[in-house]
C-alpha cells in the first residue's frame, strides 16, 4: 500500500519528463523515511510553536471579544488584563455626556485566592465584575445572570476553568450547591458561564458590583478597571473617539475593541518572555529541519555524483540539475509536512481537552508552516548544490 | 565535384596537463578529419592519449592548442553552457561502464537526455522507442539496469546515445566490461548502425574490434603514428 502510494505520488509530482528527483530520493526507502521523519519533526515543532502562540493570543482576548461596546476606556497605565490599573469612575459619567455615546459602563478586574471546595487548596482565580444587572459583555450562561449580578454573596463560575479549582461544574450541573471562599470570604456559586482560560488566567469568576466590593473591600468604588462605551445608533466611531479623547483628561486612553485586542496581544508578544520563547522555538525548528534536509540531500547528491557527471556529459545543463535538487527539496517538504500537520491536529485536540486553551490547526498556520518548510528545504538544497560542482563529466571516460 | 566538409576536423591539436609544475603532453599536433558516415577506431597502448582525445572530441575537455571544428563550426573556445548544448544535440556517448542511471527504467534512461533537450513528450516517446527498437531492447522498457545483463545494459546505453539522433557517436571501449559473446554482439550492433549511416568514432585497445572500423588510427605518446584504411 505504502509503495503504491509512493508510486502514485511520484507520478503526480513527476516533472515534464523522467521523475529523476523522485526516483533518486525514494530509491533508498529507509533513508527517505528517516528524512521525512526529520522534516516532520521540524515542521511539527513550528506548527506547535505557532499553535501555542495563537492559542495564547486568542485566549488573552477572549474577554475583549465578548465586550458589548464599540469603544473602551482604560487607564493610561494599563498594561494587560492581568495587570490593569484603575481610573476614576467619573470618567464614565463624563463620557456619557459626549455626543454619540449611548452608555458607558464599568468593568472591574481583579485576581484573588479561590479555595477549591473539595481539596480546600487555594488557587488564584480571575474575577470579572460589572456595575449593572446586564453585563456590558456577552455572558454565555444558562443561569439567571441578572439575579446573580445583583447579589453580594453570589458568583458565576467559568465552566472552562482548570479542574484544579474544584469539581464546581460537575456539582452545579448535578443540582448541588457549591459554596467556598474567595479572598477569604464565603460565596455561593449560583451557576456557570463560559469564557475560557488563558495563559494569564486558568479560572474565572463573574460577579456583580455588590459582590465585588464585598470581596475586595480595599478597592475604592470610585475607581474602575475598564469602561465599555456603547454608541448611539448611527454614531461614527472615529468621531466619537476623537471627541472622547478631546474632552476626557489624559489619565485614560480611548481604544476601539480591535485596538484593545491588539494592545493585549502586543503586551504578551513584546513585554513577556513568551513571545521570545515561541519565536526562538520557531527558529530552532527551522534550523533543525534545514540541517536535516542539507544532510540528506548532500548524502544523496554525493551518492549519485557519478550519475550526475554522466548527465552533464550527455549535455544536461546546470539549471536542469539544480531543478532536480529543488524538486527533491519540494518533495521532502511536502511529504514531511503532511504527517506533521496530522500529528499537530491531534496534539492541539489533546491540548484543548487538557487545558481548554483555544489551540487549533487552521489554514493560516498550515500555509505559514508549509511555506517555512518549503523555504527550509529549498535553502538547504541550494547549499547542497555545491556538491554538484564535483561532478566532472570528463571523468566518465 | 567538391568534397563535403568533414564532420570533425582537428588541426594541430595539443593537450598539456600541468601537475606540480611538470608538463605532461597528452596530445601533440593531432590532425584528424572524420567524414559523415565514417567509422573510425582509435587504438593505442594505455596512456597514449586515447581517452583525452575522445574527451576533447566529445567537448568534455578543451585542447591547449589547435583548432576543432564540428560540423564546420569552431567549438574549441565555446562556453560551458554552449558546449553542453552541443553535446546534447550533436554527440552520442557510449561508455565502457554503460553509465546508466540505476534508479531509472530502461525507457527512462533513454528518454532522460531528450527531456533536458526540451523535446515534447510525444517526440521523446517516439525517439526513445525507435532507438530501443533499433538495439533490440524494446521488450525490456520497464526493467531497471540491475535487472539486465552487461550486454543488455550496453545496448540500452547505445539506444540512449542514438535517441538524440547525434551527428557522431563516440564510443569509449564499448566492450571493455563485457564478455566476448556480449562484446561481439555490441560490436555487431555498432557495425549495423554504421551500415545504416551512423558516423562512429571508437576508442579500443582490442585490435580485433579496431578492425571493424573503416579507418584505424594508432596513437602513441600523444601522436598519430599510423593510420590504416580498410579496403572496401
Amino acid at each position: 500500500m505504502t509503495v503504491r502510494c509512493l508510486h502514485v505520488l511520484g507520478h503526480v509530482l513527476r516533472p515534464a519528463g523522467v521523475p529523476l528527483a523522485w526516483r533518486q530520493l525514494t530509491a533508498r526507502r529507509l533513508r527517505f523515511a528517516a528524512a521525512v521523519a526529520g522534516i516532520s519533526f521540524a515542521s511539527l515543532m513550528m506548527l506547535m510553536q505557532l499553535g501555542f502562540r495563537d492559542a495564547l493570543y486568542d485566549s488573552v482576548v477572549l474577554f475583549h471579544r465578548s465586550l458589548k461596546g464599540e469603544l473602551v476606556l482604560i487607564s493610561r497605565q494599563y498594561d494587560s488584563l492581568a495587570d490593569s490599573r484603575s481610573f476614576p469612575r467619573r470618567r464614565l459619567e463624563q463620557a456619557r455626556g459626549v455626543a454619540g455615546v449611548a452608555d458607558a459602563r464599568a468593568v472591574y478586574l481583579a485576581i484573588a485566592p479561590w479555595k477549591n471546595p473539595e481539596t480546600r487548596h487555594d488557587r488564584t482565580i480571575f474575577v470579572f465584575a460589572c456595575d449593572a444587572a446586564e453585563a456590558p459583555f456577552e455572558v454565555k450562561s444558562g443561569a439567571g445572570v441578572r439575579d446573580v449580578l445583583q447579589r453580594p454573596d453570589q458568583v458565576l463560575f467559568d465552566d472552562a476553568s482548570r479542574p484544579e479549582f474544584g469539581p464546581v461544574p460537575r456539582e452545579i450541573r448535578a443540582g448541588r450547591g457549591v459554596a467556598t471562599e474567595l479572598n477569604g470570604l464565603r460565596f455561593q456559586v449560583a451557576g456557570l458561564y463560559t469564557l475560557g482560560t488563558s495563559f494569564a488566567a486558568d479560572g474565572n469568576l463573574l460577579m456583580g458590583e455588590p459582590a465585588f466590593h464585598r470581596a475586595f473591600p480595599n478597592r475604592s468604588p470610585a475607581k474602575v478597571s475598564m469602561g465599555v462605551i456603547q454608541l448611539a445608533s448611527g454614531a461614527d466611531v472615529e468621531a466619537v473617539r476623537a471627541e472622547l479623547v478631546r474632552s476626557l483628561p489624559a489619565d485614560v486612553d480611548v481604544l476601539t475593541r480591535g485596538e484593545m485586542m491588539k494592545r493585549e496581544k502586543d503586551y504578551w508578544a513584546e513585554r513577556t518572555p513568551i513571545g521570545f520563547v515561541i519565536g526562538a522555538g520557531l527558529i530552532i525548528g527551522f534550523i533543525v529541519g534545514a540541517v536535516i534536509v542539507y544532510q540528506i540531500l548532500y548524502t544523496d547528491l554525493t551518492d549519485h555524483l557519478r550519475e550526475y557527471a554522466v548527465l552533464k556529459a550527455t549535455g544536461c545543463s546546470d539549471a536542469f540539475l539544480h531543478g532536480v535538487v529543488v524538486q527533491q527539496s519540494v518533495v521532502l517538504a511536502v511529504t514531511g509536512f503532511i504527517p506533521a500537520a496530522a500529528i499537530s491536529w491531534g496534539v492541539f485536540l489533546a491540548t484543548r481537552i487538557a487545558t481548554s486553551l483555544p489551540a487549533y490547526l487552521d489554514v493560516g498556520k498550515s500555509v505559514i508552516v508549509l511555506s517555512l518548510t518549503l523555504s527550509m528545504c529549498v535553502i538547504s538544497g541550494a547549499f547542497a548544490l555545491r556538491v554538484l560542482r564535483q561532478a566532472d563529466p570528463a571523468e566518465v571516460f | 565535384m567538391s568534397t563535403p566538409l568533414p564532420i570533425i576536423q582537428l588541426d594541430g591539436l595539443s593537450k598539456v596537463f600541468l601537475a606540480d609544475e611538470v608538463e605532461t603532453h597528452a596530445l601533440s599536433g593531432i590532425h584528424l578529419e572524420i567524414a559523415k558516415g565514417e567509422y573510425v577506431s582509435i587504438a593505442g597502448p594505455s596512456g597514449c592519449g586515447k581517452s583525452t582525445l575522445l574527451a576533447i572530441l566529445g567537448l568534455l575537455d578543451t585542447a591547449t592548442r589547435g583548432t576543432y571544428a564540428l560540423n564546420g563550426v569552431q567549438v574549441a573556445n565555446l562556453g560551458h553552457a554552449e558546449r553542453a548544448r552541443i553535446r546534447n544535440r550533436e554527440i552520442g556517448f557510449i561508455f565502457q561502464n554503460f553509465n546508466l542511471i540505476g534508479d531509472l527504467t530502461v525507457y527512462e534512461n533513454v528518454e532522460l537526455p531528450l527531456t533536458y533537450r526540451g523535446l515534447a513528450a510525444a517526440e521523446r516517446e517516439e525517439r526513445a522507442m525507435e532507438a530501443l527498437d533499433k538495439v533490440g531492447m524494446s521488450h525490456r522498457l520497464r526493467h531497471y539496469p540491475s535487472q539486465l545483463s552487461g550486454g543488455q545494459q550496453q545496448r540500452v546505453a547505445v539506444a540512449r546515445a542514438l535517441a538524440g539522433r547525434p551527428t557522431i557517436l563516440l564510443a569509449d571501449e564499448p566492450t571493455g566490461n563485457l564478455d566476448s559473446k556480449n562484446g561481439d554482439a555490441v560490436m555487431d550492433l555498432l557495425r549495423q548502425l554504421h551500415r545504416d549511416g551512423a558516423t562512429l568514432c571508437m576508442v579500443t585497445h582490442d585490435p580485433r574490434f579496431a578492425r571493424h572500423a573503416d579507418r584505424q588510427i594508432h596513437l602513441f605518446d600523444g601522436r598519430i603514428v599510423d593510420e590504416l584504411k580498410e579496403s572496401a
